[in-house]
């Protein structure tokens, strides 16, 4: 029987530096799946270092799909508690970052029904117009009184239309142009994460692309 | 290669140079301008989309995840619990076999044939049961003037005068009532009842013969039609019983009375009441003294007496009989053979 221990802030933080100690060197060169197996076995760092690897990723991913950094965050903190909480169950048959992305995907599927049923618009994102992506975690930033370069303003304008744009996606769409043309995810793992078939997804991002083409044709 | 098999062709082949292609794609890009912007726009947006900017996770991503890790933890024999219960496709499978198998159980068992002896008792005793309660009623019989209880509270100083019906009435009746009191002896109580019936079998008719089962619709009134025949007979007994019990012994006023016109009667009931439902308890003449009042009037021996004073002999209650009063004239309704008489006889003081 697998023993249960608790995480402490104290303990998650430590382990989560991975500094020059054995064990944090172990974390750096494991596999996913020798680091869940010793999570699976009490190991705070092992998990702590499987943390460091996805936080961003997940973050990002979440982000684009919903278009809310705060949410982003909260429900990449909740794919990991999940993960944590089921570590008696993974099965390793699967990659486990396809395992973690599918469990972020799918919270984020029914937040995006959730918001649908309630037609809900978050503050944040509803102030964030016009702003870099990372800064809508501040909703209300003083304006900036030093002069921007020209490049950064046409970046910035030009990543906040292609949000927007693929924020205006139906859900079916943006999930697989999202995995695929952002994220860098193969078919096959898209695939397996949607549990669809490869022929769907492919025509899937195809019609996405399309729709995006039509939606971003004055930055193309 | 045309158009669109071109923009097919890029999407599932991802590349984003032209040197990439194939030949045929090649040639198709080189000689097609609308292609060629097509390609461009393809190229650019996934460069674009390929560049955005990461977007990562705050700095106290981890700390923030610790504190909710900490606050959430499930308790300790929860997730025992459940891990020991751990819900698998196997599990689902037994779980819905053994539920499949307890209904189709409990199918059969509800659906399964009474066996045809307990089944008749137990609507015949019901039925039976009723009827005699009914019966009782109907004969407005009262604990001190019902020969069957009569019959239970001293058998022993009345044994002589008590017919063989009265007595498996009694026990019929007894065994139906303790049948009705209690459904947890159910079993005893048919077979007591049992036992009662086939002491009181003359009077009861045979059980009917077995329903096949494509008949079983029709079973139900059979047996009430059969119930219904006992209650008849059992109306029919306790009517004679509470009569005849006190009339034969002879000593009752109303024997007095005939006697006193010179008639010397005994009771005579249906020989089958379940047969001659309509039956009545009547008084035959079994001698007429001699130079009587009786014997003037012409009165003979086998002459069946139905009233006195207009009053059948079959609606007569014990009670009446006994109290039965001396009268100057008594008015007779006589049956000898075929004909009906109307006989007026004058005391003799």
């Amino acid at each position: 029987m697998t023993t249960t221990t608790l995480v402490t802030r104290d303990d998650f933080q430590m382990h989560a530096e991975c500094g020059a100690s054995p064990l944090a060197m172990l974390c750096e060169t494991a596999s996913d799946h020798l680091l869940l197996e010793a999570v699976r076995d009490g190991s705070e760092a092992a998990f702590a270092e499987l943390v460091s690897r996805y936080r961003n990723q997940l973050t990002n991913y979440l982000y684009r799909l919903l278009g809310d950094y705060e949410l982003a965050v909260d429900l990449s903190q909740e794919s990991f508690i999940r993960v944590y909480r089921a570590r008696d169950r993974y099965q390793s048959s699967h990659a486990f970052s396809t395992y973690i992305y599918r469990i972020a995907t799918n919270l984020a599927i029914s937040e995006m029904r959730r918001r649908k049923r309630r037609r809900l618009v978050s503050l944040s994102t509803f102030f964030s117009s016009g702003k870099n992506e990372h800064e809508t975690s501040t909703a209300f930033d003083l304006p900036d009184t030093q002069p921007l370069p020209d490049a950064n303003l046409i970046t910035r304008e030009r990543q906040s239309a292609v949000q927007a744009a693929i924020s205006t996606l139906p859900d079916k769409y943006r999930v697989p142009l999202v995995l695929r043309d952002i994220e860098g995810r193969t078919y096959e793992d898209i695939a397996a994460m949607l549990d669809i078939n490869i022929g769907t997804i492919k025509s899937r991002i195809s019609r996405a692309r399309n729709f995006l083409r039509e939606k971003l044709d004055g930055y193309l | 290669m045309n158009c669109q098999k071109f923009k097919h062709y890029i999407d599932d082949t991802e590349a984003r140079e032209a040197q990439d292609f194939d030949e045929i794609a090649r040639r198709h890009l080189a000689a097609c301008a609308t292609c060629q912007t097509h390609f461009a726009a393809h190229v650019k947006l996934r460069h674009l989309l390929g560049n955005l900017e990461v977007i990562p996770a705050p700095p106290d991503f981890d700390a923030r995840l610790a504190a909710r890790l900490t606050s959430t933890q499930p308790k300790r024999y929860t997730r025992a619990l459940f891990d020991s219960f751990r819900f698998t496709p196997s599990l689902a499978s037994v779980a819905l076999s053994v539920t499949f198998v307890v209904f189709l159980g409990l199918i059969l068992i509800a659906n399964l044939p009474q066996s045809d002896s307990a089944q008749f008792h137990t609507n015949v005793g019901n039925d039976v049961g009723s009827a005699v309660d009914a019966a009782a009623s109907r004969a407005d019989l009262s604990a001190a003037t019902s020969p069957v209880i009569a019959a239970t509270a001293a058998p022993e100083e009345k044994a002589e005068n008590i017919k063989p019906e009265v007595i498996a009435l009694n026990a019929a009746s007894n065994a139906a009532s303790t049948y009705k009191r209690t459904s947890a002896h159910k079993r005893t109580s048919t077979r007591k009842f049992a036992a009662a019936r086939r002491a009181a079998s003359p009077l009861i008719p045979e059980r009917p013969a077995r329903i096949e089962t494509a008949e079983q619709a029709s079973r139900a009134s059979v047996i009430t039609r059969v119930a219904n025949i006992e209650a008849n007979a059992t109306k029919i007994v306790s009517s004679n019983i509470t009569d005849a019990a006190s009339v034969k012994r002879g000593e009752t006023n109303l024997d007095k009375e005939l006697e006193r016109f010179g008639i010397y009667a005994d009771v005579e009931t249906p020989a089958q009441p379940i047969a001659q439902p309509d039956a009545q308890t009547v008084l035959r003449v079994t001698r007429v003294r001699a130079k009587s009042v009786a014997a003037q009037a012409d009165i003979q021996v086998g002459d069946r007496v139905e009233t006195v004073n207009d009053v059948p002999i079959d609606n007569l209650k014990a009670a009446d009989i006994q109290a039965f009063t001396t009268s100057k004239n008594l008015r007779l309704n006589l049956r000898r053979e075929t004909r009906r008489l109307e006989i007026n006889l004058k005391s003799p003081e």
